[in-house]
């Protein structure tokens, strides 16, 4: 016995030993996650920074239509009210900044290759397209001190609206010169596909954007705006008609947000009657690629290829009525191409005729010499095509956009017209045509700085308690922010807003 | 069952045969205890207990046996109903003849407990004549012949000694009581140290396993409902969903014979094979667990041998069928859904899906759905369809069936078991099997004992079901976007073209009912394996070694498939512990699969010391474990939908299916220790460490030290001996407990996204800034308990109070993404204490012959308060406080004017953009009662608990609310509504601004304000009215006041009429006991706020209707 006594008691205790070494050995390796890198390209990264601020960033489709129905394009009759159709706007988000640590570490990545230039530029376009968006929904944001979280810095300052924009002029001006300097690059998910001279000419047409979105300004930090843009047209790195757009194209692999469904959500999104309308007297083709004819119509004996069986929806009136209206059929739907295709149309977020119809903005301006006519047709004609080409025309109601329709469209309302202050209208108009099912928010933007084309304003069915009569002016801050930033936050509402964070009020850009 | 008659009919009368050949009488009594039920009483001094003797039978009664083996001897028997055996000494008359020549004398008495019930087989002796002695027979008699004016000791097991002088007294009615010391209860505590309760320094509950098999349900959890104080059971109603255990608001560890498994549920333990539960309440009481046992944990004991050599089988059939509902959703019956003029100018109704904002069902011609003839059809519009949700749920049931059987030799014992388990829920196509089968043994070898367990789990469903809003729920269909203007009934043939289109009202959002039952299914199958192996060896007799290995297997599957034509997808359902959520995919169909495995070892060596000096007694023991967990699964889903309709297989993906593996993998090794001292049975002081090296921490902090100290007083060893007071113990216990990181949470990594866009794969970095550095969690807990047991223990309070100083919390501190990163993973400042209280009262107010009243009552409360808050990573908040409690529910509440009046815009209420303190998600208390009634061989047990406090969304009633199909929303308003379409005719109650402006600072606080008021008088539609007012979803985000409900609630848990069947009228069929209950579980409820759904389960998001079970049981064991 008393052997076996021992050899239980020391087998035991050596085995348990050695156990022991031998696993505090391996615990680095057992703490390993084999799914989990930490070495990465900066192609992987670029393709990240890229999607990041690209894509369409809503949850859902019905994200993207709540953006459509703020610029009032569309109104809802789905499940309950939309804010965004009765003006009101909710809270911003900064978690698009997280964008920054993806750049840095991209840039590191980057470091010595022959495409070290083009990543640069990817990352400076990416880092001002990013604060562009957030500065102009919300006012001063956090810029300077952003994206040092990993150095401490967690309570981050805000900086005023004109240091931010003045900092996007500089990236865009750095992107500029990165991708001037820059080899094809891999990891590009935009039909570009890493070719630095057409992101080159993206970045210098975003420019030309941001510029004239801030129009009200004549100097931002020291940059005269004119002068700037003068200098980024007189280089002539900008787009042109065979650029094509900046953008994803969808696929069956990245479905259009709307693909595949037809529900409580997507199912009953009304053309508006200020869209239909201008379309109809522009006699403009893209009524039948955007919506279906009105059921009552159709059921009154007009066709489809009829542009008076298409009926837009007032979009101030009352839920209750617009949801009756619908139910008796009286408005044009959304085009079905958008809920039955995968892939209806890509998105494009920068593209030539936008460009074309800011420069022809910018020469009634007096910004740069040229023709306003020509770069207007231009631009009109580039957005037609894109969507000849770019769009099935079986969806079009038999009205498909032809070469032809196109040679003939600057008849009527469409012909450029003689005075300035139409002509503005008229690019406007085309700028907000252009926008739909796009970047709606751009739509909503120039409305602020333009008050053009006029949004029906309803103070029985507004929503914007603070203002019946008029449409909010930003987004809030995030709520966030309360949280975990106040005291900075605070300092940022005391400067602009009288310290009371409000939708109504009016931001630097717009003063 | 068969097999039960079959045992009856072969098992008649007790009839005994044996064949003694020339063996000592005290050998043949032994054999005939073997062969029969009979149990032998008698004193060891009985005369001739060592003469040989010789007994052959076949068939014979017991009285013939003992006729004849007892002929010879001088010694009298005398059977009992329950079949014990007295033997007593003959008198005959030379005797007393005798007696009265050496002067002796015969006393006689009778033995009684102190409520009168006679005791049977207490010993009597002669003090100081060894050898002369007696023990009472069935009525508690003996007689005892004595020396004149001798002394007698009376002795019986758990009672106190009585001592009888018979000087001039020769009858005597003796009445014994209890014995406190000697009944103090053993509770098994960590790694499975038996120690006595009133040792304990800390909180420990047991729950006997007798309690857990008479009302059988799916979970043995279910049945701790409201049974242990401080104990939190949430009992989800959904399908096959396993109750949520919380100790004092944290999860316990689970530990089943010693073994802390990382895979088993209680779900895996079968209720006939738990021997006992034990409830280890607090930090300091798992302490020996490290981090594992840091929330507490659930000790269960299973089932072994026997008390007794011999053989027993045990049969335990419980079976439940629902019988109606103690909660359920009720819709209105007056509107249907929305009508259109279609192309033809007629009336006809939309098909989307969304609610029942339409028109009235006044029988007025609508163009409609006819799914019989599969076509449009103008038929009445009536509310057919009222019913629809009652009429398609099934009747649903519990089979609960055990059999075991167990040998119990002289060396060893060995105990085999089966479970079958069989749950049909209420849905068509939800049935649940879960089959369990058990072995397990020792062996006791001189100085060595080895016991060994395994047991195989088997869990299938063919449909598991899918669960709130999220997951597309069947109310979803039915009762919330649904209208009540179709007959369910008519749908059971729900294709229009096979595999591809189904009849439905619907074409979009509602799923066809039984389509959605029996072609958009989540099956689950899993296999779970378990075993241990547990050696001790007595190295001198205070020196113990043990090593013990456990080790558990999983393995799982889960498929989701999605027919063509569904209008919904799998929602937020996965496939896999942690894995994807299924959206989209709808209308195409997909196919989804998880498989999962995984094992865990943990191996244990210990030694332990229990040595006694004098009146100290010395215990300890060191020991060391090696705990290790992986877990591995893959996941694939097709994308795009289906090439073939009904081809669920990953071939049959459009687009290459997703795939996605994971792995987990995680080791702790462990030394530790315990030393226990004790002084008489006055004072008991406990010190334990642990040191526990963590594979999830880095190399300088993974290791940790984990101590604790507990300590009991006996005060009642103090006092003078008072008659009522039997114990009175005061105990306490500090702790120190720490809890490592997660697997991985402290690696920085990038997580890659295949075809992040195209074939373009994305890297991303991560957005949470992780500090290696980082330590583990910690708390320091103490306890503070009294234990008075009074009157004999028929009466006892038990009460605990407890903080839990939380802090060094490892968080994902939220921090502003302006910093470029969402959350810092730290040990934060913040400290939270938890402060609880725990009462139990029990007693025995009536205990007679025929009658037994046991009664139980237990209640705690918890709450966590912030102690100290953290300057960077504490939200800024005013509920955010020091004092204030950390389960603060807050909502937008809607704006409100000095006087409390609802403020609307345009007629609609409108909300405040601050969120703001609305009430507590915990609940305050909790309670149950557990009773039995005890009547001669009827037993009536009844065990109720409930909650108090707490808030909790209903998404249920809000979305019935939303989508008009809430019973209270037919109100006159909404037929103005209807019957004049355009008109507005409901005018909120509240005020509306006629001017001015208020404004807020950042948290919410008003900072001026011009607004005046008048009462509201702008109408709108009842419709957007009520959508205004019950806001919220299902997808976060904070729900209307109106919507936030209290949870408070009870419900009778369980009630069981028991009745055992006497012993002569089960030995009829050869069993040692049998009884037959009729049973019920989850018999009725009451809530404060829910109506419509059961809030036991903790949250209300689509519960589905809660079942009451009744049913009967029945129990044999031969």
């Amino acid at each position: 016995m008393k052997r076996i006594n021992k050899y239980i008691r020391y087998t035991g205790l050596a085995v348990l030993s050695v156990l022991i070494l031998f696993g505090c050995n391996n615990f680095e390796d057992i703490n390993t996650n084999p799914d989990d890198t930490t070495s990465v390209s900066a192609s992987l990264l670029a393709t990240n920074v890229i999607l990041h601020y690209t894509k369409f960033a809503g949850r859902d489709g019905k994200s993207l239509i709540a953006d459509n129905a703020l610029p009032k394009y569309v109104g809802y009759a789905n499940e309950g009210q939309m804010d965004q159709q009765y003006n009101k706007i909710g809270s911003g988000y900064f978690d698009a900044m997280t964008i920054l640590p993806n750049i840095q570490k991209m840039i590191e990545y980057a470091g010595g290759s022959v495409m070290e230039d083009s990543y640069r530029g990817v990352g400076a376009f990416a880092k001002a397209y990013t604060f562009y968006t957030l500065t102009v929904k919300m006012g001063d944001i956090p810029y300077s001190e952003a994206g040092l979280g990993a150095e401490g810095v967690y309570k981050v300052k805000y900086d005023t609206q004109e240091q931010v924009l003045k900092s996007v002029l500089d990236e865009l001006q750095a992107a500029d010169q990165y991708f001037a300097k820059g080899r094809t690059f891999d990891g590009d998910p935009t039909p570009y596909k890493g070719d630095p001279v057409k992101w080159r000419k993206a970045v210098n047409a975003f420019a030309l954007k941001v510029l004239m979105t801030v129009s009200k300004k004549e100097t931002i930090g020291g940059i005269n705006l004119k002068t700037r843009f003068a200098e980024i047209v007189s280089a002539g790195n900008i787009m042109d008609a065979s650029t094509g757009y900046y953008g994803l194209m969808y696929s069956s692999k990245n479905r259009h947000p709307l693909s595949g469904t037809n529900d409580l959500f997507t199912s009953r999104t009304i053309l508006s009657s200020l869209l239909v309308n201008q379309l109809k007297s522009l006699n403009d083709r893209r009524l039948f690629y955007y919506g279906e004819p009105a059921g009552a119509k159709i059921a009154a004996g007009k066709t489809p290829s009829d542009p008076d069986a298409y009926e837009g929806v007032d979009v101030e009136i009352e839920y209750a009525v617009m949801n009756t209206g619908h139910s008796n059929n009286l408005y044009s739907l959304l085009n079905k191409r958008y809920l039955q295709q995968e892939a209806c149309e890509p998105l494009r977020v920068v593209s030539f005729a936008e460009q074309q119809l800011i420069l022809a903005e910018a020469v009634l301006k007096g910004w740069i010499s040229g023709d306003a006519k020509a770069y207007y047709e231009s631009g009109v004609k580039a957005a037609l095509t894109d969507v000849m080409t770019q769009t099935t025309a079986s969806y079009a109601h038999e009205m498909p956009i032809t070469a032809g329709y196109i040679a003939g469209y600057f008849t009527g309302e469409a012909a450029f017209k003689t005075t300035a202050s139409e002509q503005l209208k008229q690019i406007w108009i085309q700028r907000y045509i252009l926008q739909f099912m796009q970047d709606a928010e751009t739509s909503f933007f120039e409305y602020r700085r333009n008050k053009y084309p006029e949004f029906p304003i309803n103070p029985a069915t507004s929503l914007n308690e603070n203002n019946k009569n008029g449409i909010p002016m930003r987004w809030l801050y995030p709520a966030a922010e309360t949280n975990y930033n106040r005291e900075n936050l605070e300092e940022a509402l005391n400067r602009q807003y009288d310290g009371y964070d409000e939708i109504n009020k009016i931001m630097w850009i717009l003063k | 069952m068969i097999l039960l008659l079959m045992v009856v009919a072969t098992q008649t009368f007790a009839q005994i045969t044996v064949n003694i050949q020339n063996k000592p009488l005290r050998e043949a009594l032994k054999e005939i205890e073997r062969v029969s039920q009979y149990k032998f009483f008698y004193n060891e001094s009985l005369p001739g207990l060592e003469k040989n003797s010789t007994l052959r039978l076949t068939n014979a009664t017991i009285d013939a046996a003992l006729q004849q083996l007892l002929a010879n001897a001088n010694i009298a028997y005398r059977i009992s109903e329950n079949n014990i055996i007295a033997l007593t000494v003959k008198e005959d008359a030379n005797q007393l003849a005798n007696q009265a020549q050496q002067n002796k004398v015969m006393i006689t008495g009778q033995v009684l407990d102190t409520n009168g019930i006679p005791i049977i087989g207490a010993n009597i002796i002669e003090v100081g004549v060894p050898g002369n002695g007696t023990i009472t027979d069935y009525n508690g008699d003996f007689s005892l012949n004595v020396n004149r004016g001798a002394n007698l000791k009376i002795t019986y097991l758990g009672y106190g000694d009585v001592l009888l002088n018979t000087a001039g007294k020769t009858s005597f009615a003796v009445v014994m009581e209890e014995n406190t010391e000697m009944l103090s209860e053993v509770v098994v505590t960590a790694l499975g140290i038996k120690r006595e309760e009133k040792a304990l320094g800390y909180s420990v509950q047991s729950v006997e396993g007798d309690g857990l098999q008479t009302v059988k349900g799916v979970d043995v959890g279910t049945s701790l409902s409201g049974k242990v104080a401080g104990l939190l059971v949430r009992n989800s109603t959904e399908f096959t969903e396993a109750p949520s255990i919380q100790i004092r608001g944290e999860a316990p560890l689970l530990v089943i014979d010693g073994v802390p498994y990382a895979n088993m549920t209680l779900r895996d333990v079968p209720s006939d094979d738990v021997e006992s539960l034990s409830v280890l309440k607090g930090a300091t009481a798992s302490a020996l667990y490290g981090y594992r046992g840091s929330s507490g944990a659930i000790m269960v004991t299973t089932k072994k041998g026997l008390s007794a050599k011999g053989l027993s089988v045990s049969i335990n059939s419980g079976t439940m069928f629902a019988a109606g509902y103690l909660a359920i959703p009720e819709m209105q019956s007056s509107f249907g859904r929305v009508v259109k003029t279609n192309a033809n100018g007629k009336q006809e109704y939309v098909r989307s899906g969304d609610g029942s904002w339409g028109v009235p069902l006044d029988g007025r011609e609508i163009i409609q759905w006819d799914p019989i003839s599969k076509s449009m059809q103008p038929m009445p519009y009536l509310p057919i369809g009222k019913d629809n949700f009652q009429n398609f749920l099934e009747t649903g049931y519990i089979l609960n069936n055990n059999i075991n059987i167990t040998q119990q030799g002289e060396f060893g014992s060995f105990r085999t078991s089966a479970t079958w388990v069989n749950n049909k829920g209420q849905y068509p196509n939800s049935t649940y099997d879960k089959l369990t089968f058990g072995l397990g043994g020792d062996m006791k070898i001189d100085k060595l004992l080895l016991s060994a367990s395994m047991t195989y789990n088997k869990q299938t469903t063919p449909n598991t079901g899918f669960r709130g809003y999220t997951g597309y729920d069947p109310m979803y269909s039915m009762l919330i976007w649904s209208a009540p203007d179709w007959d369910v009934r008519q749908y059971r043939d729900y294709w229009v073209v096979p595999n591809e289109v189904q009849n439905s009202s619907y074409t979009s959002t509602n799923n066809n009912p039984y389509f959605d039952s029996y072609e958009r299914t989540h099956s689950q199958d899993r296999d779970i394996f378990n075993g241990s192996v547990s050696i001790d060896y007595d190295l001198t007799d205070w020196l113990k070694a043990t090593a013990r290995s456990g080790f558990d297997i999983y393995s799982d599957r889960q498929d989701i498939t999605v027919s063509k034509g569904s209008f919904q997808g799998a929602g937020s359902s996965t496939v896999l512990s942690g894995g994807t959520q299924v959206w989209g995919e709808s209308q195409r169909g997909s196919f989804n699969i998880g498989l999962g495995r995984g094992y865990s070892l943990n191996n244990d060596l210990l030694l332990s010391v229990d040595k006694s000096f004098g009146d100290y007694r010395l215990e300890g023991l060191v020991g060391g474990t090696i705990y290790y967990r992986q877990d591995d699964g893959i996941e694939a889903r097709t994308q795009g939908g289906l090439t073939i309709p009904a081809f669920y297989s990953l071939k049959a993906s459009v687009n290459p299916a997703a795939v996605r593996s994971v792995m987990y993998k995680q080791q702790v090794n462990s030394l530790y220790g315990r030393l226990g001292f004790s002084w008489k049975s006055l004072l008991y002081a406990e010190a334990t460490f642990r040191n526990d090296w963590s594979s999830t921490l880095s190399e300088e902090n993974r290791s940790y030290l984990y101590p604790s100290v507990s300590g009991s007083f006996i005060v009642s060893e103090l006092l003078p001996s008072y008659d009522w007071l039997s114990l009175w113990k005061l105990r306490g216990s500090w702790t120190s407990s720490k809890t490592p990181a997660d697997i991985y949470s402290i690696n920085s990594v990038y997580s890659i996204t295949s075809n992040a866009w195209g074939d373009l794969s994305s890297a991303s970095f991560p957005s949470s800034i992780k500090g290696t550095d980082v330590l583990p969690e910690s708390a320091s807990t103490f306890e503070v308990g009294t234990a008075i047991n009074i009157l004999n223990n028929r009466a006892s309070f038990d009460i605990s109070y407890y903080e839990k100083k939380m802090y060094d919390f490892l968080r994902s501190a939220s921090i502003s993404p302006a910093s470029g990163y969402t959350s810092n993973f730290v040990n934060t400042d913040e400290e939270i204490t938890r402060k609880g209280v725990e009462i139990t009262v029990g007693g025995t107010p009536v205990k007679t012959k025929d009658w037994q009243w046991d009664l139980s009552l237990n209640w705690s409360k918890y709450a966590r308060y912030y102690t100290q808050l953290d300057s960077v990573y504490s939200t800024d908040k005013p509920w955010v406080a020091v004092g204030e409690r950390v389960d603060h529910y807050t909502l937008s509440d809607y704006q409100k004017d000095p006087e409390g009046n609802i403020i609307h815009n345009n007629g609609l209420p409108i909300y405040s953009k601050y969120p703001s303190l609305f009430g507590y998600a915990d609940p305050d208390w909790l309670w149950g009662i557990n009773s039995s009634l005890r009547f001669r061989d009827f037993t009536f047990g009844i065990s109720l608990d409930g909650r108090v406090g707490g808030i909790a969304q209903t998404t249920t009633e809000m979305y019935m609310w939303r989508a008009g199909s809430h019973p209270n929303s037919v109100v006159p308003e909404r037929f103005l509504d209807a019957n004049n379409p355009g008109t507005r005719n409901y005018t909120g109650e509240g005020v509306k601004v006629v001017s001015g402006e208020a404004t807020y600072d950042t948290y919410g606080n008003i900072t001026s304000d011009t607004r005046t008021y008048a009462p509201n008088d702008v109408a709108v539609t009842y419709q957007t009215y009520i959508n205004n007012l019950h806001r919220g979803t299902a997808w976060g985000g904070s729900p209307s006041t109106l919507d936030a409900y209290s949870t408070t609630f009870f419900k009778i848990r369980e009630i069981s009429l028991t009745y055992n069947l006497p012993a002569a009228l089960s030995n009829r069929f050869k069993a040692k006991s049998a009884s037959i209950s009729a049973v019920g579980q989850n018999v009725f409820l009451w809530a404060k706020q829910f109506k419509y759904s059961d809030p036991d389960g903790g949250y209300e998001n689509f519960s589905d209707p809660s079942i009451r079970y009744l049913g009967f049981n029945l129990k044999v064991v031969f």
